[in-house]
């Protein structure tokens, strides 16, 4: 967390309502972004984005800094959030769940790619896509994920490592397909 | 070899070092599953909107900042002086178990609207509005329309991989009401006047005090914009009032109820245990009248159970969350016509109850009701109407995804109403009611277990239709092999072709 956050936080945390403004700017694209890949549904995401911040906001008092990250905190309140969400439907929970591309903006070259890198992903378990996913595409740190999903730092670099591990050899069996299909 | 890539392969190899040999393969899949992080797209206004409530929250919460036992006798004393002035501008609000009413005297914001000329609201869209794309954004209200591709309830299983992938759904509105015309050339906007008026006392009243450090006089022109009273017990309300915007709200003093501490896990709660809409409303009503808060201004109350609906679609009931919180909704009446949110809800005021504890939680949207009138230009174009109206009021560009399944939405006769939206003035937001058709929506099929809309909305104000049209007489469908201009695509066809019937008022 940098200090410049930090004084938000602080800010905030003494009423200054411009700096909560400033933190939920910040971290909007990213909860929103977060929950959606989870939910794949656009009302839903905003339901759950705007639950988020609401107990973001409510909880922001008994966040202390010296013992945690904002940020695992609130991607925390919000994987909480897509948990509440699903509870009672254990079936159709997948905290790894990945969004529906049909909806995102993307050019037909990129949405190869993520059909290739979805199709890929599929393979894995849950957890193992859920970590690779906040590593990967959230850009978060070892010890945040060890927060948001409540597990040890060396075991969240041992469950990517083997997701990565799965995806080299499903990319190596893929290459072998491919070269005995040409030749 | 970026910088990030190398933290990725330091990562790996700290855990398994015969990674190294498979170091050309593992950047390949890094840098692949770093270029297809999606871009998820969101709906601006709705960030925007997100943002406004937050802020709104968070100045009710400010008040609970000040404790009286460390001010100044002089703070002290000007607050209790404020509080009773409060007191007696909201008579109903005087405390017995701290805030309910001992009056027969109920708050009541009567209906006053006064006429100005014709235009003179200007511009009801925003003049930097984009003319296309997917984010038009103008003077529209919340929700920002809705619908296009969205995610199945029936979460389809891939056989082979075990995932949850929801199949995405095409909405199609479909009219079977009645034929109507749009003879109404010209009518109303209604313009909501902000503030109740009093605010320029209360500073003044705040004016006089004076504190150690900080005086109040040396801020140039104060206004009181908001307070909120608070009772610190369990299950204790808070009264907020927001000088600026007219309005009234009561809500749970959050500290103080269960259900905010975050780290108790509660049960879902079962549907069986949900009470019936009339022990609901009776609960409500008994509410509003033990705060003395009269309903005179609003229509019948009704239930909002738009979940109980989606339940009862639902093959997988499991699959369905019953809220703990129920909301009954008094429809805001204006000049006999109830009003609208863009994407159909009803407004008005709110009261809900938290069915854990069957206790009020909430009452939100007792405002002033003072507002101008202006004459606008109406659309008259039933076909343009009904164009929008098969779209379910979308007016932007959204991808549709060829294997999305359709789901055909019937709306029914349109009756008049007024639709809220906002326009954006000089960083300030004004809420305007802009008379709108209301086609309810009469039938949902059984496959489309989470929609839920009470009706579509479509604004009948010429400039706001012009806008839609331009913005939105697609969809685009984005297809594998080619791109579809605007220029290439015909407007949709309007359902039905009407003759001209007078709609009736």
């Amino acid at each position: 967390m940098d200090n410049k956050e930090l004084a938000l936080i602080q800010a905030c945390q003494s009423g200054n309502n411009e700096a909560f403004g400033q933190l939920y700017d910040q971290y909007f694209k990213k909860i929103y972004s977060f929950i959606y890949y989870k939910v794949s549904h656009k009302e839903s995401a905003e339901d759950l984005v705007a639950d988020t911040f609401y107990k973001a906001l409510a909880n922001l008092k008994k966040f202390n800094s010296a013992q945690g990250n904002f940020n695992a905190w609130i991607y925390r309140i919000a994987r909480n959030t897509v948990i509440d969400h699903y509870r009672g439907s254990k079936d159709v929970q997948d905290l790894g769940a990945l969004p529906d591309f049909s909806e995102i903006d993307s050019t037909i070259d990129q949405r190869l790619s993520l059909e290739e890198v979805r199709d890929k992903l599929y393979k894995l378990n849950e957890t193992q896509r859920e970590i690779i996913i906040l590593r990967v595409w959230h850009d978060l740190s070892y010890q945040e994920i060890a927060e948001i999903v409540g597990k040890s730092e060396d075991n969240c670099k041992m469950i990517f490592s083997r997701g990565i591990k799965e995806l080299r050899l499903s990319l190596a069996s893929l290459i072998i397909l491919f070269t005995m299909l040409i030749n | 070899m970026t910088e990030n890539i190398k933290i990725f392969l330091d990562d790996l190899y700290a855990v398994d070092s015969s990674f190294k040999k498979h170091e050309r393969e593992l950047i390949d899949i890094i840098e692949k599953l770093l270029s297809s992080k999606p871009d998820i797209k969101f709906n601006k206004s709705f960030q925007s909107r997100l943002r406004a409530e937050l802020l709104e929250k968070l100045a009710q919460k400010e008040n609970k900042k000040i404790n009286f036992n460390y001010m100044n006798n002089k703070l002290f004393y000007a607050f209790g002086a404020l509080a009773l002035f409060l007191l007696l501008i909201i008579p109903s609000l005087s405390p017995e178990s701290s805030f309910k009413n001992t009056k027969t005297a109920k708050v009541n914001f009567d209906l006053q609207v006064n006429k100005v000329s014709k235009n003179a609201f200007g511009p009801l869209v925003a003049q930097n509005a984009a003319t296309a794309g997917s984010e038009v954004s103008y003077a529209v209200g919340r929700g920002g329309g809705g619908g296009g591709v969205a995610a199945a309830g029936d979460m389809a299983v891939e056989a082979d991989s075990k995932l949850i992938y929801p199949q995405p759904v095409e909405y199609k509105y479909v009219y079977a009401g009645e034929e109507f015309s749009l003879d109404n050339a010209q009518m109303e906007v209604l313009k909501k006047i902000k503030g109740s008026g009093s605010q320029n006392e209360m500073a003044q009243f705040l004016q006089n005090v004076n504190f150690d450090n900080i005086s109040l006089q040396s801020l140039d022109d104060p206004k009181l914009r908001n307070f909120t009273i608070y009772e610190d017990k369990d299950f204790g309300y808070s009264i907020y009032v927001d000088l600026y915007e007219g309005m009234i709200s009561i809500n749970e003093t959050w500290e103080r109820w269960p259900i905010y501490n975050y780290n108790t896990y509660l049960e879902p709660m079962k549907i069986e245990n949900i009470p019936g809409d009339e022990q609901l409303i009776g609960m409500a009503n008994k509410f509003l009248n033990d705060y003395g808060i009269s309903t005179a201004s609003y229509g019948e109350p009704r239930v909002d159970n738009s979940w109980r609906e989606i339940y009862m679609r639902t093959e997988d009931k499991s699959m369905v969350y019953v809220p703990d919180v129920m909301t009954i909704v008094y429809p805001l009446i204006i000049n006999g016509q109830e009003i609208y949110e863009e994407w159909g809800g009803t407004m008005g005021l709110r009261v809900s109850i938290n069915v854990r504890y069957n206790k009020v939680s909430n009452m939100w949207n007792l405002s002033n009701q003072k507002y101008q009138s202006s004459i606008y230009d109406m659309e008259t174009d039933v076909n343009k109407i009904l164009d929008l109206a098969s779209r379910g009021g979308n007016y932007y560009y959204y991808y549709q995804d060829p294997s999305a399944k359709t789901v055909e939405i019937t709306l029914g006769t349109p009756r008049l109403g007024y639709m809220q939206t906002w326009q954006y003035t000089d960083n300030v937001s004004h809420e305007l009611l802009v008379p709108a058709l209301i086609f309810p929506v009469t039938n949902i099929p059984t496959d489309a277990e989470y929609f839920y809309r009470e009706s579509v909305v479509i604004p009948l104000a010429k400039e706001i239709i012009d806008q839609r049209m331009q913005g939105g007489d697609l969809p685009v469908q984005i297809m594998e092999d080619q791109t579809v201009s605007s220029e290439e695509t015909a407007p949709a066809e309007p359902v039905v072709d009407l003759p001209a019937v007078k709609l009736e008022e």
